[in-house]
C-alpha cells in the first residue's frame, strides 16, 4: 500500500525534520509501528491517510507512493475510501449522536446510494457483532465500546487498509484484551497497521514490526513479542500513620461506598480497578474532604490558574518559591505560560504547587494514560524523589506494570474499595480477575 | 398535517417573514391578532406541551410588562388629551397606544418564535437547511459537532471548577464563580481547540470533504408545508386588515 523512498518530512515553521530517510514498503498483513513519543509515528500515519501534508502545509521530500500512485496526485478524501483510520481518543472522533447516524454519516461521505445505506449499516454491525449498539447514544458508551464503534465506522467504507493510532491508550487491561481479541476475529479481510507504545497487550497479533527512533527507521523486520516495561517497588521510608475517611457518594447511575484508608508517611499506594469502577470519583472525594491531600489530575493543566510559572507557584501563599523552581527544574521557564509547557513539565509544576502548599499526600489520577516508556520512567523517578523527601504518594491506575511501583494496594470494584493488600496481591489470580485486572493467559 | 412535520426551512422562512412584517405595524390590533391567531394554530396543528410553552413564556411576559411600564412612564411628551397622570407624568392616549403596541409586539414575536422552536427538531432543521436551503455541508456538520461538544465542554468546565476549588480558589458563592470564569476561559478554549482539530481529522479520515455526498434522511417538501405557510400568512393578512381598518 505504502512505498516510501528516502522520505523526509518537516513542519513549515521548523528547520528540523520530523521524519528522515524513511525507506520501506508496507506489504499485506498486520504491521506494528513502535517508537517513543515524538519519534514521528503519528506523523508517518497521517502521511498514510493523507491528512498530512495538506492540513499542516508540511514539507515532504523523497518519494511517497500510496497504492502505486504518488501521494500528491490524490484528491482530498480519495485515499480515505481505501484506508480507514481509528484514533487514540474515544471522545473526539464522532460527529453524530447515535451509532446508526454516525455510520450513515460515513456512508454519505462515500456517496453510497440512499437505498443501500440501511443494509450496509446492518451488515457491518452484524459482521462485527455490534448489532445491539445500533440505536445507542455514543456519549453513553464506555471507552472500549466507543473504540469498537470507531472501527465499525472505519470498516463500513470497505477499506483495504485499517490504521489504528494507539487505540488502547485509554482502555483498562481487560477491555483492551477483549478489544484485541474482537479485532483479531472480526477484521480478517483487511490489512492492519497499528501504532502502539506497549505491544505486549497485542500478543502475537502482528506479522511485522517497524520501529522509529527519532524520525528514522531503527528496526524493520518480523514482529518480536516482548514483555511490557517492568517497574520495581519504590523504596519507602515509613513514618507515622494517618487515617483518611472518604464519605459515600450517591449519583444517579453510580454509588460509591464510604471507605477509609490508613496512610503511612513515605508510603507508595496504588488504587486499582477497571474503567468506570469509581476510582477517579473516589480520588476526587478524598481530595475534596481532606485539605492535606494534593490532587494531580490526569491532565495536570487543569490545576493551573495563573498565566506564568512563577506566579503559579506563588499562588495562595507567601512562602519563597526560588528553591522550588530549581528543584523541579523549571527555573528557566519561570516566565512561560503553564499551558505552554510539555506534559512532563506540567506534571513537575503541579508537584511543585503541591509541595509548596504543604500537602501530606500527593494523589495522581491515572498518571500513565497515553505515556511512553521514557515518560513513565520520569514519573517513577519523580515519585521516588517525593517518597525520599518524606511525602506519601498515592495513584489511581489500571496500568498493571506501573502499579508494581507501589507497596500498598487497594482495589476498587463497583464503588466498593477493598484493601490494603501488599505485593502478594500479584499471586492471587482470582482476586485480580474479579477486578478485571488479569493480564496472564493472554495469547 | 402538523407543524412538527412541516418542512423546517419553509417554517423558518414563513415565521421570519411574519416577524419582519410585524415590525412595520404601528397599531395594537395587528400584534394582538397575530398573538392569539398563532396560539390557535398551535393548538390545532401541534401537540406542544402548554406547560413548557408557559415556562418559556414567563421571561418574555415580564419583558412585555416592562416595555409597557417604561413606555408609559418615560414615553416622550405627546400632544393630545391627557388620560391620567402616572408619577407626575401626563399620559396621553397616544402614549397608551404606543405602549400597548410595543408590548403586544414582544408577545407576538415570542409566540411565533416558540411556535418554531417547540415544533422543530434541530437535526431535521439542519438537514433541511442543507437540502432546501443549499447550506454547505461543512457548516451543517460543524453544527452537529457543536451539539456533541456541548455536554463534553460542560463536563470539562465542572472539572476545572472542582480542581480550582481544591487549589484554594474561593468558589463558594455564585459571585465567586462568575468572577473566576475568565480564568477558566483559556484552559477551556485550549482544550476545545485541540478537540476540534482531532475531530476535524477524524471527519476527513472518514472521507468527509463537504462535496460529493449522498443523502440518507431526506426532508421532503409537500403540499401541506405550503398550506400551513399559507395559513400563517393569511393570519398575518387578517391581522393587518384588522389593524389598519
Amino acid at each position: 500500500m505504502v512505498e516510501a523512498e528516502r522520505l523526509a518530512f518537516r513542519y513549515p515553521q521548523d528547520a528540523e525534520h520530523v521524519l528522515t530517510d524513511i525507506t520501506f514498503r508496507l506489504t499485506d498483513g498486520r504491521t506494528l509501528i513502535t517508537g517513543a513519543s515524538g519519534s514521528g509515528k503519528s506523523t508517518l500515519f497521517t502521511l498514510f491517510n493523507r491528512l498530512y501534508p495538506d492540513n499542516c502545509d508540511g514539507v515532504v521530500t523523497g518519494r511517497l507512493n500510496l497504492f502505486d500512485r504518488s501521494y500528491d496526485t490524490y484528491e482530498p478524501g480519495e485515499v480515505n475510501r481505501r484506508v480507514g483510520t481509528v484514533f487514540q481518543d474515544p471522545d473526539s472522533q464522532f460527529v453524530m449522536q447515535t451509532v446508526e447516524e454516525e455510520l450513515i454519516f460515513t456512508l454519505e461521505n462515500f456517496a453510497v446510494e440512499r437505498g443501500d445505506i440501511s443494509d450496509r449499516v446492518s451488515a457491518i454491525l452484524h459482521e462485527l457483532h455490534l448489532s445491539e449498539y445500533r440505536h445507542r447514544t455514543i456519549q453513553d458508551l464506555s471507552g472500549g465500546e466507543k473504540q469498537q464503534i470507531a472501527v465499525a465506522c472505519a470498516l463500513i467504507g470497505r477499506p483495504e487498509w485499517l490504521l489504528l493510532d494507539e487505540p488502547l491508550a485509554h482502555l483498562d487491561p481487560e477491555t483492551a484484551q477483549r478489544f484485541v481479541r474482537w479485532l483479531d476475529e472480526s477484521a480478517r479481510h483487511v490489512n492492519i497497521v497499528v501504532i502502539e507504545h506497549r505491544p505486549y497487550i497485542w500478543g502475537d497479533f502482528f506479522d511485522r514490526q517497524i520501529e522509529l527512533v527519532a524520525g528514522r527507521i531503527g528496526y524493520d523486520g518480523p514482529f518480536v513479542s516482548g514483555p511490557d516495561h517492568t517497574f520495581l517497588p519504590l523504596k519507602t521510608r515509613r513514618g507515622d500513620k494517618h487515617l483518611f475517611h472518604i464519605p459515600k457518594v450517591n449519583r444517579q447511575k453510580f454509588k460509591l461506598a464510604a471507605s477509609k484508608i490508613s496512610v503511612e508517611r513515605g508510603d507508595v499506594i496504588a488504587v486499582l480497578g477497571r474503567n468506570g469502577s469509581g476510582k477517579s470519583t473516589w480520588l476526587r472525594s478524598l481530595a475534596r474532604h481532606h485539605r492535606e491531600v494534593g490532587l494531580v489530575p490526569q491532565s495536570p493543566a487543569h490545576l493551573f490558574v495563573e498565566n506564568n510559572v512563577a506566579r503559579e507557584l506563588a499562588y495562595g501563599h507567601d512562602r519563597p518559591i526560588e528553591d522550588m523552581l530549581t528543584r523541579i527544574g523549571l527555573e528557566r521557564m519561570r516566565a512561560a505560560h503553564p499551558l505552554s509547557l510539555s506534559h512532563g513539565q506540567k506534571r513537575r509544576l503541579a508537584i511543585g504547587v503541591m509541595m509548596l502548599s504543604k500537602k501530606r499526600l500527593i494523589a495522581f489520577d491515572e498518571p500513565t494514560a497515553g505515556q511512553d516508556e521514557a515518560s513513565l520512567r520520569a514519573l517513577y523517578a519523580l515519585m521516588a524523589e517525593r517518597v525520599q523527601a518524606g511525602q506519601t504518594v498515592l495513584f489511581v491506575t489500571h496500568d498493571l506494570s506501573f502499579a508494581r511501583a507501589a507497596n500498598t494496594y487497594y482495589l476498587m470494584r463497583d464503588g466498593q474499595l477493598s484493601g490494603p493488600y501488599d505485593a502478594s496481591l500479584w499471586d492471587d489470580p482470582d482476586l485480580l480477575r474479579s477486578h478485571g485486572l488479569l493480564t496472564e493467559g493472554w495469547r | 398535517m402538523t407543524f412538527h412535520e412541516m418542512n423546517p426551512t419553509i417554517k423558518f422562512l414563513t415565521v421570519t417573514c411574519l416577524m419582519f412584517g410585524l415590525a412595520f405595524m404601528y397599531n395594537p390590533w395587528t400584534p394582538l391578532g397575530v398573538f392569539f391567531g398563532t396560539l390557535a394554530l398551535q393548538f390545532i396543528f401541534s401537540d406542544v406541551s402548554w406547560k413548557r410553552w408557559g415556562l418559556f413564556m414567563i421571561p418574555f411576559l415580564l419583558t412585555a410588562v416592562g416595555t409597557l411600564w417604561t413606555t408609559l412612564v418615560f414615553g416622550k411628551e405627546a400632544s393630545g388629551e391627557v388620560m391620567f397622570k402616572l408619577f407626575g407624568n401626563d399620559v396621553t392616549e397616544e402614549n397608551v397606544m404606543l405602549a400597548v403596541t410595543l408590548s403586544l409586539r414582544v408577545l407576538a414575536f415570542t409566540a411565533l418564535s416558540l411556535l418554531f422552536t417547540l415544533t422543530t427538531d434541530p437535526k431535521r432543521f439542519v438537514y433541511s437547511l442543507m437540502q432546501q436551503g443549499k447550506l454547505s455541508p461543512k457548516i451543517a456538520y460543524s453544527v452537529f459537532v457543536g451539539f456533541r461538544f456541548f455536554p463534553i465542554l460542560k463536563n470539562e468546565l465542572m472539572q476545572l471548577y472542582e480542581t480550582h476549588a481544591l487549589r484554594g480558589v474561593p468558589l463558594e458563592t455564585r459571585r465567586d464563580r462568575i468572577r473566576h470564569a475568565p480564568k477558566l476561559l483559556i484552559p477551556l478554549l485550549a482544550g476545545a481547540i485541540r478537540q476540534a482539530e482531532r475531530i476535524a481529522f477524524s471527519m476527513e479520515a472518514r472521507g468527509f470533504t463537504g462535496e460529493g455526498r449522498s443523502t440518507y434522511e431526506v426532508i421532503p417538501v409537500t403540499r401541506n408545508d405550503f398550506l400551513l405557510a399559507a395559513l400563517l400568512v393569511a393570519l398575518f393578512g387578517v391581522s393587518v386588515w384588522a389593524g389598519v381598518r
